[in-house]
Formats: C-alpha cells, structure tokens, sequence
C-alpha cells in the first residue's frame, strides 16, 4: 500500500547485457570476530584470587604462543566469522553516475549524490547487478527474488551522508557455501570442507582517508561504488592459516568469475609507521537500520539468475582439475601459479593453453613430444611458462598484462626445442633475445640469423673438437692438470675412483660445451668425451 | 495589465510587507526586470506564443528547493551559506515555463515546524489587521504562502510532507495543493521525511520515487472509466475529523461548504475513517525517524556550516557542528534516532508504519475508485458506496496568535495542528487546501481529499467550491 511502490528496480535480462568492465585489483578488507574461549572462574570468596589470575594471564600467554604457532590449545574449539568487502567490476558508482576509479586525482569523480548535497537522490545503476549476481551464484547462493536496501548509521568523515546503504533486512542472495580442497589446505580431506555463507549483499563503499599527523585528507572518489559483502556464518577453525585459506579461496573464486576487484586496504598509521584497522567493530555501537524510503525493492526477473549462471566462466576448482588432469598434466602447485597470475582480465591460463595447443599442432601428436624430452607438452609449457618466461618478465619488471611475447612467439620456441632443433641453452638465450627492445624478428628468422641451430656435427667431427678440448693448454694449464689426474685414478679402483673420475670428465664436457655453445645436446658430447678419454689417457 | 506592471505592482507588496519575513533572498530588481521583459517581447512578439501560463510571472520558491540563483539554506545555520550547483526539477521545469524565479521564501528550518517561527533568519508573520498583534503564518511553507497572501508574487512554491503547505494555505487564505506522492519530482528538493515528501507534474528520471510515465497512464485511465460522468458526485465528510477541539468557526465554516455542495445536487455522506487517531502519532514517529537519517548529511565536512571542532571532548564525531541546528530540529533528530535504536524499533518504526498501511487502508474503503497505484482491479474500490472525494477541514482554528504560540507550554503543542493534515500524507493522496468564506470574519481553509491520482475530481470539486465560497477578488 506505500506510495513507495512505484519505485521499484525491475531487473530484467536486458537490463545486464553489458560489456565487461576490467578494473585493476585493489580492495579487500576483513574483519574476523573470534569468540575468546571461556575464561574459568575466579573465586573471589578466597585467597586463591590473586594466584588464580596470575595462572589464567600465565596460560592465556601460552594460548597466544600457541596460535602463533597456528595450533590452538587443547579442550578449545575455534569459530571464526568473516565479513568480506569486494568491489564490484563495475564501471559506474551504485547509486551515481559517476564512474569509478582508481588512479584519478582525488575528489574527480563525485556526483551530487555521492557528496550528499541536498536535494540528490539515489539511483540504482542496474549495471552493477550482473557482478553481483555473478559473485552470489559462484558462491551457490539463493538469489532472492526481492531484495531491498536500507541504511545504516554511523558519521565518519569518508561517509557523506551519514549513512550507508547496505541490505540489511532482506539482502540480494543467502545460504551459500565455498569449498575448501586439500589443494586449498592442508585441513580439507578430498571430500572437502564446506564453509557456509549466509548472505551477500550490495552496499556502497566509502571514501578514502589518508591520514598524517596532523590532518586528515579525504578522497570521495571511491564514495558510493559498489561492493558485495559476503558474511559467512560461523566455522570451525582447526588451524590458523585455516581462516587465511578461505579468504583465498573466496578472492580466487570472485576473481575467476570477473564478479570483483580484490586487493586490500588498510590505513596506513604514519605516526606509529604501521597498518591499523580504520574502524573497530565496536559491539555497542547502534547503526539505526533503517529502509531507504527513496530507494524501492529490488526485483530479479526470472530467468536472470539462469541466464547468468550460464555465462559464469568456469570456477577455480574446475579450473585446477583441468590443468592437472590429463589434457594439461600439471602439478597442482604449477597450477595454482598460474591460477594466480590469471587475475582477473589478464588471462595467464588461456595463454598457456593456446601455447600448449600451438605446440601440439606443430609436433604432430601429444605422444611425439613426449617421446622426445620424456615429459608432456602441457608440462614442459608449464615450466617454460612459469620459470622462463615468468622469470625474465620478473628481471624486466613487465607485468604479465603487458607480456611482449606472442603465443605463436613462445609456442615457436618451444617447438624448436622439442624437435632438438635448438638446444635448451639457446632456447633461454633466445628468449631474452626477444625481450630486447626493438626486437621484431620472428623466432625462425632469430635462429637461422644467429646461426644457433644445431649444428649435424659427425661424431669424427665432434670427437676431433673434444681432442682438442682436452690436449690443447688454452687456459693456464687447467686441462692439463685435470687430465693428469685423470691418468692419476687410473690407479685407483672401486667406486669411488669411478665417481670422481665422472667429475673430472664433467669437466671436459663443460669446456666442449661452451665451446659449441650449447648446439650440441650434451648426452652426446658425454658420449664422445669419453670416448676421447679413453683413447687418450 | 501588462507583466511588467504586474510585477511592479508585487515588488511594491514586497517591499510594504518586508517586515513579514517572507523571504530569506531576494532577485535583485534589474535581473527581474530584465527576465519579465525578455518574456513580455516573446509573448508580444508578432510571431509570439507564450510558454504558459506562468510565463513572465513571478514565481516564489520555497528555501528548501535547490535553485543555482540564490542559496539553499533550508532556513538553518547550517546551510547559511550554501547554494546548490543545481536546480531542482521543480524549480528547472518552472524556468523552461517562463518563469521568473523571485526569491526563496523563509520557512522553519529543515521544514519541521507549524508556524513558520523555527527559522535561523528569523519569524515568519502574517500582517496584522486592525492594530491586532501578529499571526502565525502556519508552516512550514508559512513564507511561501505570506507571499502569495500579500500579492508579492503569482504564485509559490512550498513543500507538503504533512501538511507544511496546507497549513500555512489555510491559516493565510491562499490555495495550497499537495499532489499524490510521487507524480512531482523531489529531485533538489531537500530532504526532510523522503516517503511523504511531496513538492507542484511530471516524471523524472533523476528521482527513484517519481511516478514512471507508463504508470502514470495506466492509473490515469483506469481512473477516467471508473469516473461518474456527468452524474452528481458523492461526497463524503469523515467523522473523526470532527474534533472536540474544533473551532466552532471552522466546524461552521465546513458545515456552510457541505451544504453548498448539496445545493450543487451533489450527494453528501458521513464517512468513517477510524484509525485517523492513530495517525498523528504514526507521522510524529515515521518523520523525524526519516529526518534524522537525512539530515545525518549535515556535518560541515564537504559545504554548510563547520565549527572549528570536529568533534565534542568526550570523542562525539561532528557535534559541535550539528549542535548549531535549531531546537525542534534537534529535539526531532534525537526522537527519530531514538525510534530507530534496535531497543526501541520494533515499539515505534515498525508500529508506525503498520499504523500507516492502515490509514492508507481507511481511505481506500471510502473512495469509490481503488489505489491504482497498488492494483488493477477496479473490484477493489468501494464502488456505488464509495464517495468521490472527502471534504474537511485543514486546520482546527484560524490562524493563531503569534504570541500565544510562543506561550505554549510544550513544543509538542505545535504538533496537535497537523491532526488534520497528515492522514492524507500518510496516504499519498491528493489534498488541496482553499479559503471559504463564512460570514464576516476572514477564510477558513478546507481540504479537498481525492483518491490516488485523481487530482482531475478533486479539482472539480475544488472549482465548485472556490466559485461558491471563495474570497471575491478585489
């Protein structure tokens, strides 16, 4: 019967078919709400008063220790609550036009709402509800048909207007649940442990302080954007890192469905030159919920929530089975690497994959490649991948978003390597080859430019290079003495001998190595340097 | 007569009247002069067309509607200096018309208030007649409507949440219109209880309440079917607006309107709207509750009013600053938060606002026409039985003395005044304010209440009433 009625966001599929909108990670903050573990009593009627407290401060302090060291002590179970405050991948405020971001000088993107001028009203920016569907259904949340907004009080000079619009009395999505995996922690068996959530709702950020010594600085640029806040309902916490492991696996799983933009905030205390939490949950404190009577109920057609959870990419878990399984054959912990350079837009994973898919191609079958280096294509691009070529973007200070190198580049390389075409020295040489600036050649051009191909070296020709690797005395008579007692252990037996008899013709191999500079595999020049050895000593 | 004339006569008013404080600021003559003859050559221009009615007119503005020309003060020290980078639509559409925005007129601060005294640029009075001392002005429009009274403009604009323009209509003589919620939008017009907010038509986009065009078509024509064409309308005076402490002149008075209505062949009915009692209490909880979420905005960080301090000794976030809003705004913010604590909610908010479902609920089982707004079923009126509109007083005694306000024990005194204004409010519906003529003594103001939407029939009968009772002009 309220004339409020009118006001109604209707929230139909056409109203969230828009575009994707990346943002740089940036914000989380976390509040966790332990419940202190009953303390025994106190018998104040005797004189055991003061010995009892001084044991209970003396355990208490174990306790402490205790969970530093991340056990709890025995006879305590733990429960633990999270609040988790996500931005949305939105280009646009909540309630405002205005857009968000991050990088603009400060008090640049503030609408006449957003600043709480008289006489401005909200408006629900039907944009920001396809993030937040998307986090509610990665989270397997209810989404509600209805949901509402009211406002919850406090003053703060980040908060406008005094209030901030939250749901609180019937929230967008309720009764979900993430589940934790050993890969998540060491706690889960393979069934997993589920963490229940109890609802994600849509609220409105706050302004940013930067706080010195003296004065306080606001920044109403974030003011109003749209954050989800997921409550889990309390949990079991068998270890501290347990705690750390869920907010992982929450992040990774907001991440992989483009729902937020993650990162963290904490106030930075220049006084005291370390991070403080800005507002303490102060349990007194009464925030006055109240509807928001400018704002009416929020509507979700049907059929919205299925029309987006069929364009939900795959989750984290779903994920990491495929790149472990049997198309990718990686090991979880190169995996969840590369899981974590996915973030959000950057698209780490579907590199790789195209990489893998280029090089599979060009070798003809998965079977040839691993017959040729013992190991599978989705490994060995794993590796180059991780170690190589997130390594020189490392030393390069590139972040992965701005990678120079194509997949045909990479893929390129890597074929090269597997069909011994170039040796893994060159591979490497060659990689960074590519990262200098103004470098435009193609991979083929650079090999056959550089002449590092493998040289077909015959085994006479090869064993005439060894001689003379292991005769000649180039090097300050270094190889002279390293053949001399080679000579030398001709006279000793057993194993000890052959061992180090292997070091020494290590030696040999490393000379002709260099030599060649790498474009002959080793296994051979072994081979030959023995031979030569033979022959000579 | 010519614009020009026109406004010069009402600048002569304004300037005899100065000492009622109608207004906070005022156009400066040149700038007035100058827009009324840029409309005076539009309209008289060979080719000329005038964009309205209002075209060239002077136009008040109530001091709580964002204009970009003058401050916005709300009539409070904490916006004393402030003005708005934007007009309210109100104020927008009423420039796109031709008019010409006269000034911002005083009002109690923030619009809480019933006679216009609660403002920090001073009292609001009517002129005194006969060497009698001063009256009240009602309020909280009490400016716009002294305006309006004296001849200082064509027209004002005032805000009605429970009453505020058809009190001061009332204890002034004038004509004061409240729309059904939601069909003008509030947007630039601050904020004081959002959901019985209204201000004079049209959709807009910037304001989540205002009513979209597809409704309002949808009500509009279920209403124009559901009409009686032609045949004498049913009118109905609701009993429990007859208050023991009704002045006998407005009991007279409603009485004398009844009657001419009759004399018109229209039919007379008593209605029964039985929780009206409990309306009073419901505004006086839902309100401030409201208000003090609003004006929770008011901190003095980002425009208006700062104190040196930003917070009190003992750690109190800004309230050396908000200790500089007026008393009743205080004593309403403290009453509103109070009623929105988690131990007094469930008592207060919640109550008032099923006590407010119900008003809405009595006045749709007296109209003969449903609350298009909530549904579409005709069935859902009263039908044959129902009445068209309802007809009572909107105020229990003509404008009082000033000094015997001040008198007044409590503050809530003030509050009794709304009893008759407000059931409306609660209920969205429309509700115009007129001056009838009883006997020799000065109007009296009686409200015209029609359904949800159905401004159409409350004009009619508004227009019998005016053509019958109303003060003859000179």
């Amino acid at each position: 019967m309220s004339p409020r009625i009118p006001a109604i966001a209707y929230i139909c599929k056409s109203c969230l078919r828009l575009p994707y909108y990346p943002i740089p990670p940036r914000r989380l903050t976390t509040t966790t709400t332990t419940p202190p573990p009953p303390r025994p009593p106190a018998d104040f009627e005797t004189g055991e008063f003061r010995k009892d407290l001084k044991k209970r401060l003396k355990s208490e302090h174990k306790s402490r220790q205790s969970l530093r060291r991340g056990t709890f002590p025995e006879g305590y179970t733990v429960t633990c609550g999270l609040e988790i405050h996500a931005q949305l991948n939105c280009a646009r405020k909540l309630f405002s036009p205005s857009s968000t971001s991050i990088s603009a000088p400060p008090n640049t993107h503030i609408a006449p709402f957003d600043a709480a001028l008289p006489g401005s009203q909200p408006r629900l920016n039907k944009s920001v509800l396809l993030p937040a569907l998307r986090a509610a259904i990665a989270l397997r949340c209810r989404v509600n048909e209805v949901s509402r907004f009211d406002r919850k009080h406090y003053f703060y000079w980040d908060q406008p207007s005094g209030y901030q619009i939250t749901q609180f009395y019937s929230a967008l999505a309720n009764d979900g649940c993430v589940v934790l995996y050993p890969h998540d922690t060491p706690h889960a068996s393979s069934g997993g442990v589920r963490v229940p959530i109890r609802q994600v709702q849509l609220e409105q950020d706050t302004g940013k302080t930067i706080a010195s010594a003296n004065v306080s600085l606001v920044d109403l640029n974030r003011v109003g954007a749209g954050l989800v806040e997921i409550i889990t309902a309390p949990f079991d916490v068998p270890g501290v890192e347990f705690a750390s492991a869920v907010m992982k696996k929450l992040q990774a799983t907001l991440r992989a469905v483009g729902a937020c933009v993650v990162g963290e905030t904490r106030g930075w205390d220049v006084e005291r030159g370390t991070t403080k939490r800005l507002r303490g949950k102060e349990g007194e404190v009464d925030y006055r919920y109240m509807p928001d009577p400018d704002l009416g109920p929020l509507v979700i057609a049907p059929g919205v929530v299925e029309g987006v959870r069929e364009g939900l990419p795959p989750l984290p878990d779903e994920v990491l089975e495929q790149l472990t399984g049997t198309e990718y054959h990686l090991s979880v912990k190169d995996a969840q690497t590369l899981m974590m350079w996915d973030e959000g837009e950057v698209g780490v994973i579907s590199y790789y994959k195209d990489v893998v898919k280029k090089v599979t191609t060009a070798l003809g079958t998965p079977a040839a490649a691993k017959e040729r280096k013992g190991k599978e294509v989705g490994k060995i691009v794993g590796n180059w991948l991780i170690h190589e070529l997130g390594g020189t973007l490392t030393t390069h200070s590139i972040p992965w978003s701005l990678n120079p190198l194509t997949t045909t580049a990479l893929s390129s390389l890597i074929t090269h390597l597997l069909t011994n075409n170039i040796t893994s020295a060159t591979a490497k040489s060659l990689l960074s080859t590519l990262f200098s600036p103004g470098e435009t050649r193609t991979v083929d051009q650079v090999i056959e430019q550089e002449d590092v191909a493998i040289k077909p070296l015959s085994e006479v020709e090869l064993e005439e290079v060894v001689r003379r690797a292991v005769t000649s005395d180039d090097d300050g008579g270094r190889s002279v003495g390293v053949l001399a007692r080679i000579r030398g252990l001709q006279d000793e037996d057993g194993g000890r001998g052959g061992k180090k008899r292997k070091g020494l013709t290590s030696f040999f191999v490393g000379k002709v190595m260099k030599e060649l500079e790498g474009r002959v595999r080793a296994e051979r020049v072994d081979g030959a340097v023995e031979r030569v050895l033979r022959e000579v000593v | 007569m010519a614009l020009l004339e026109i406004a010069k006569k009402s600048l002569l008013a304004a300037e005899k009247y100065f000492a009622l404080n109608s207004f906070i600021s005022v156009q400066s003559r040149p700038e007035l002069f100058g827009q009324i003859q840029a409309s005076q050559e539009r309209i008289y221009a060979d080719s000329g067309e005038s964009k309205s009615s209002i075209d060239g007119q002077l136009i008040a503005v109530k001091d709580n509607i964002c204009t970009t020309d003058f401050p916005t003060t709300c009539a409070s020290k904490l916006l004393e200096q402030y003005t708005s980078p934007f007009d309210a639509t109100v104020v927008r559409k009423a420039k796109e018309a031709g008019a010409v925005i006269m000034g911002k007129t005083n009002m109690d601060e923030f619009g809480m208030g019933s006679h216009s005294m609660y403002s920090h640029f001073g009292p609001v009075m009517q002129s005194a007649k006969d060497g009698q001392p001063a009256r009240s002005a009602g309020g909280s429009s009490g400016g716009s409507a002294v305006a309006v009274a004296t001849g200082m403009c064509y027209a004002a604009l005032g805000t009605d949440t429970g009453g505020s323009v058809r009190l001061p209509a009332a204890y002034c003589g004038v004509v004061g219109f409240k729309p059904s919620y939601g069909m003008l939008s509030r947007w630039g017009v601050v904020a004081y209880a959002n959901s019985l907010d209204t201000a004079t038509n049209g959709h807009d986009d910037c304001d989540p309440t205002s009513i979209t065009p597809q409704t309002r078509e949808r009500i509009q024509d279920r209403l124009s079917r559901g009409r009686r064409k032609g045949q004498r309308l049913v009118i109905g005076y609701p009993k429990e607006f007859n208050l023991v402490e009704l002045d006998d002149s407005v009991r007279n008075a409603w009485e004398t309107t009844l009657a001419h209505l009759n004399s018109q062949s229209h039919k007379i009915v008593a209605v029964s709207l039985p929780h009206t009692k409990h309306a009073l209490s419901a505004y006086y909880v839902l309100a401030p509750a409201e208000a003090s979420s609003n004006l929770a905005k008011y901190d003095g960080v980002r425009y208006g009013y700062r104190d040196p301090a930003d917070r009190s000794e003992d750690g109190l976030l800004f309230s050396p600053t908000r200790a500089n809003f007026g008393a009743e705004v205080r004593r309403r913010i403290i009453a509103g938060a109070y009623s929105l604590s988690s131990e007094a909610i469930d008592n207060y908010f919640l109550k008032a606002q099923s006590a407010r479902r119900i008003v809405q609920r009595d006045f749709s089982n007296a109209f003969a026409q449903p609350n298009y707004l909530t549904t579409d079923n005709p069935e859902e009126g009263r039908g044959g039985e129902g009445v068209d509109v309802l007809i009572a007083p909107c105020s229990l005694s003509k404008a009082p003395f000033l000094e015997d306000v001040k008198m007044q024990k409590s503050p809530l005194d003030s509050y009794v005044n709304d009893v008759l204004t407000v059931p409306a409010s609660l209920a969205g519906i429309p509700a115009i304010c007129l001056p009838v003529m009883h006997g020799e003594e000065g109007p009296v103001g009686m409200q015209v209440m029609a359904q949800y939407g159905d401004e159409e029939t409350m004009w009619e009968v508004a227009k019998i009433i005016e053509e019958g009772l109303g003060p003859k002009l000179e």
